[in-house]
């Protein structure tokens, strides 16, 4: 009878060691005038139309803080592709489970833009071909920076249907790392996969200071080192572009 | 007289079918327990610059596992008629290329695109041969044999043949350890080709001793070449090599429309490319940015050689190709002068490194 209760207590000490864990699921969507941005779709941008034909990026340094101020990480980097060339994957965007979350209340999350100033000192022959880090397509030797991120596409300045002007905006280099923070009530209970969707409003991230179209017609292309203005303020409209939905 | 000769033939005929039956359970049945095996790893020198690659965990190097393989992809056993070898198209002072615009198969039958180099083929990801329609070297193994314009063989032929081979079935006890001649199949003769294909690595050219080991130094063509292609120095023109044949591997591993093909839409490309495998429109006339590691010994050039030479291909691109809707839009003119663009060849030609065919893991074992 002793030795059961010995037992029973054990079981008890046991159980209520083992720390309770959940699922935590971030969704990343590109939208462009408050609907799914679509690949290869046409779409109004001040006095011109534009397809998007490449949006990717990196996102680093992904964790969450719980009301004690301790700090859960969930990632180091990923590579985020939204490359969606219909309506349903558009809307899915692009997502990632995170599992074996201690559950409970977060107060917020945090991540940063680009890849963090630690990691980008790396290079792609640290890591494996298939690391997200790896990708030598995201890496600009001459910067000594990873590209952290790409937007591309084609624009039809005259409005006569010809999409003849390719643009892209490469962004990278340390100082145009830029980190975000959501505070608010996270929680990750060990019985449903919560979640958080991070929407990218492209039509808020390519305008310049005065809120007006980035003058695409004029500066079609920026990847030099030597002229950040266009991608400095494309990552400084990050917060204006990028939008929570719990 | 009549009845006898009857009876005669009837004997003949039950001894020559029971003879057949013994020697068909002769190549079925054969016991390889007594051939010793013993897996030893196979020690991969790669060079410190390189990434990292991961090796199937289903599928480890070993000695004999590569001596295997090698010795299967330089065997034309795999092919109908025993006249085409996977190095008939993959010829290793070629860069394992074979200096067709097109490759031919048994017959010399006209394949469909021109052979890709497999240097470094180990580090190979986001999808094999032009199009990326294989995930794996031993996916991608499975393919040339029963191809149409290829070796126009049949795997269940090709697995008998190899089990009547005393050759194969030694080698085959060796490299994977299986108990009978039956034991060997299609699954174990990939694996062993992708075991021998990882180890094709090359990683000492001049722009590897200049770039990564600092013990090197460009002529001041080569240099000038250099900073076009790199985008290096703002006096100099941006060629825009860089965006698709980058890092130690000088390939980005990703699809693009590099401008060659002229068409009206996007449906006209007359080989869809990696929109055949994808099935999205805007994936259409995209081929893999091949490594440019070896391009001087890898001519004719683009998915379906139709540029003869280096020269061709810097006029190309320097016209900045013809537009489409989903061509790169890196491609553009670049005004590039003659001067500039032998300057970039001369650049290109420090990519060279034939140091592998050194290694007699390598080469063809039957020389």
């Amino acid at each position: 009878m002793r030795n059961i209760f010995v037992l029973f207590l054990l079981i008890i000490l046991i159980a209520s060691c083992t720390k309770e864990t959940g699922s935590f699921d971030l969704s990343f969507k590109a939208i462009m005038k408050d609907e799914p941005l679509i690949l290869n779709k046409a779409y109004e941008f001040g006095n011109m139309d534009i397809k998007f034909e490449n949006l990717a990026f990196y996102v680093s340094d992904i964790s969450l803080t719980d009301k004690k101020g301790g700090k859960v990480e969930l990632a180091d980097i990923e590579f985020i592709s939204l490359n969606n060339f219909d309506e349903l994957s558009a809307s899915a965007g692009k997502s990632i489970r995170f599992n074996d979350i201690p559950t409970g209340t977060y107060k917020k999350i945090n991540f940063t833009m680009g890849v963090a100033s630690d990691l980008n000192s790396k290079t792609p022959s640290d890591f494996d071909v298939s690391d997200p880090l790896g990708r030598t397509d995201f890496y600009w030797a001459d910067w000594k920076s990873y590209i952290f991120s790409k937007t591309e596409g084609s624009a039809d300045t005259l409005r006569n249907g010809n999409f003849n002007l390719k643009f892209f905006y490469h962004t990278g280099s340390d100082e145009l790392i830029r980190s975000y923070e959501l505070v608010e009530d996270l929680n990750v209970d060990e019985n449903f996969n919560f979640g958080l969707e991070i929407f990218f409003d492209y039509d808020k991230l390519l305008r310049k200071g005065d809120e007006t179209y980035f003058d695409i017609k004029a500066f079609p292309r920026n990847h030099n080192p030597s002229e950040l203005n266009v991608i400095t303020q494309l990552v400084n409209n990050y917060i204006k572009a990028i939008k929570f939905r719990l | 007289m009549r009845p006898f000769k009857l009876h005669i033939w009837l004997i003949l005929l039950v001894f020559l079918f029971l003879s057949c039956e013994k020697e068909n359970q002769k190549s079925e049945d054969i016991d390889l327990t007594q051939i010793e095996y013993n897996p030893v790893d196979f020690k991969l020198n790669t060079p410190k610059h390189f990434p990292g690659f991961t090796n199937p965990a289903d599928n480890p190097l070993t000695i004999d596992g590569v001596k295997l393989g090698q010795h299967l992809f330089y065997d034309p056993i795999l092919s109908l008629d025993s006249t085409v070898s996977c190095a008939s198209c993959h010829i290793p002072n070629k860069a394992f290329t074979d200096g067709k615009s097109i490759s031919n198969g048994v017959n010399g039958l006209i394949g469909t695109r021109s052979s890709m180099s497999l240097v470094n083929i180990a580090y190979a990801f986001n999808g094999l041969f032009w199009d990326g329609r294989s995930n794996t070297l031993e996916e991608q193994a499975i393919e040339p044999v029963e191809n149409a314009v290829e070796l126009i063989e049949d795997w269940d032929n090709v697995e008998e043949k190899l089990r009547r081979s005393p050759k194969y079935q030694e080698l085959f006890r060796k490299a994977f350890g299986i108990t009978r001649a039956t034991d060997i199949n299609r699954n174990l003769a990939t694996k062993s080709i992708a075991q021998f294909q990882r180890i094709i690595i090359s990683g000492d050219s001049k722009f590897d001793r200049v770039e990564f080991g600092n013990n090197a130094a460009y002529t001041n063509d080569e240099l000038d070449g250099r900073d076009m292609y790199f985008d290096a120095d703002p006096l100099t023109p941006d060629a825009e090599c860089a965006h698709c044949h980058n890092g130690a591997l000088l390939t980005s591993q990703q699809y693009f429309n590099n401008g060659i093909e002229s068409v009206s839409d996007l449906n006209g490309f007359p080989d869809k490319g990696k929109g055949g495998v994808s099935n999205i429109l805007f994936d259409n006339g995209k081929f893999r940015a091949p490594t440019l590691r070896n391009i001087e010994i890898t001519a004719p050039y683009m998915h379906d050689g139709r540029f003869k030479t280096l020269e061709e291909v810097l006029d190309h691109y320097n016209s900045g190709g013809h537009f489409a809707q989903n061509i790169d839009p890196l491609i553009r003119p670049l005004s590039l002068s003659e001067k500039q663009k032998a300057n970039i060849i001369k650049f290109l030609k420090t990519m060279t490194d034939t140091s592998y065919l050194s290694n007699p893991n390598i080469i063809d074992p039957f020389k």
